[in-house]
């Protein structure tokens, strides 16, 4: 196990049940692949390929809901599609978090003029990475994942510094 | 692809009794035909010498004064397309073309959402790309886009 090499063998760590579901959450974020748009090319397929590898961060896409952690918005949330993604994100469990990549999905993009478009998916969940771009290049979504590993982490300290 | 014969492609209608405009305009030969003929015309066509067997596309246009729908064919026969094209009114009615070519079916639904109009006949008249929530018809000129103080504001 890697915590060995880190540790030594047969070390023992005494760490509170949350932290330690946290340092979990942090290191695999499954993310549900729903692609509504190009920035699907880039943000699911493209940076979870060989060349940006999204997997060596414990970073995997999931085809249920229910199997995921993250939603990453990718693309441009229509009339029709805002109920789609509240369902879906209705499905995903306890803790989700949720990633607009790109402008249409952070404030309609170069569609926001059209009266079938929602301005941004904020208006339909919680977002809590906004990742600017048209599209963004797959690093941004790395970035954009190692800052939701940030806000975990301090989720995490804040609530071992409250209790 | 080569242009059709303009006169024989208006003798041929002539035959069939329709009374048609042909003539070569910017996307090719577009034969003007009246709404309620739309239906023969493309049979006559198809079944003609030429042999317009395919349907390519159907689509709307908003001119700012009427509504175009125009049907696109191609001949494979003879390497040839033509355009039909019927004019109609805001909130109009063109008669489906379904029966001729079912490849219309679709595009029809399409341009009956997106225009505001009607293609009676046809067998399953259902919105097909937006939700009810999407009152106006999308690819009219008269449907307001979104200001530029609405869109700052994002309300």
């Amino acid at each position: 196990m890697a915590l060995d090499k880190l540790l030594g063998e047969h070390s023992i760590v005494f760490l509170k049940s949350e932290e330690f579901f946290d340092k979990a959450r942090a290191n695999s974020m499954w993310y549900l692949a729903y692609g509504i748009a190009c920035c699907a090319i880039e943000g699911l397929i493209s940076a979870g390929g060989p060349r940006y590898d999204y997997d060596r961060f414990g970073v995997f896409h999931r085809a249920s809901p229910r199997q995921a952690d993250v939603m990453i918005v990718a693309g441009t949330v229509n009339k029709k599609m805002a109920h789609t993604l509240r369902l879906l994100y209705d499905q995903m469990p306890e803790p989700k978090w949720v990633i607009a990549m790109g402008a249409c999905a952070c404030t309609g993009g170069p569609f926001r003029e059209y009266p079938n478009v929602v301005l941004g998916a904020d208006r339909i969940v919680p977002i809590d990475v906004y990742v600017p771009g048209c599209p963004p290049r797959p690093e941004s979504m790395l970035y954009a994942f190692m800052q939701l590993r940030e806000k975990i982490r301090n989720r995490a300290k804040e609530r071992g510094a409250a209790s | 692809m080569q242009l059709p014969d303009v006169t024989a492609t208006h003798s041929l209608l002539a035959k069939a009794g329709i009374d048609a405009t042909c003539a070569q305009e910017g996307p090719g030969v577009v034969c003007r035909v009246p709404a309620e003929s739309a239906a023969r015309t493309l049979e006559a066509l198809r079944d003609g010498d030429a042999a317009y067997a395919y349907m390519v596309d159907l689509f709307g246009v908003d001119t700012g004064e009427g509504l175009e729908v125009t049907y696109h064919l191609r001949s494979f026969a003879r390497e040839e397309e033509v355009y039909v094209r019927v004019a109609a009114d805001y909130d109009g009615e063109v008669p489906s073309v379904w029966h001729v070519f079912p490849a219309a079916l679709y595009p029809e639904r399409e341009t009956a959402e997106l225009f505001g109009m009607s293609f009676p006949g046809h067998p399953n008249p259902k919105r097909l790309l937006t939700t009810d929530e999407v009152e106006q018809p999308l690819l009219r000129r008269s449907t307001a886009i979104r200001t530029p103080e609405e869109v700052h504001t994002r309300d």
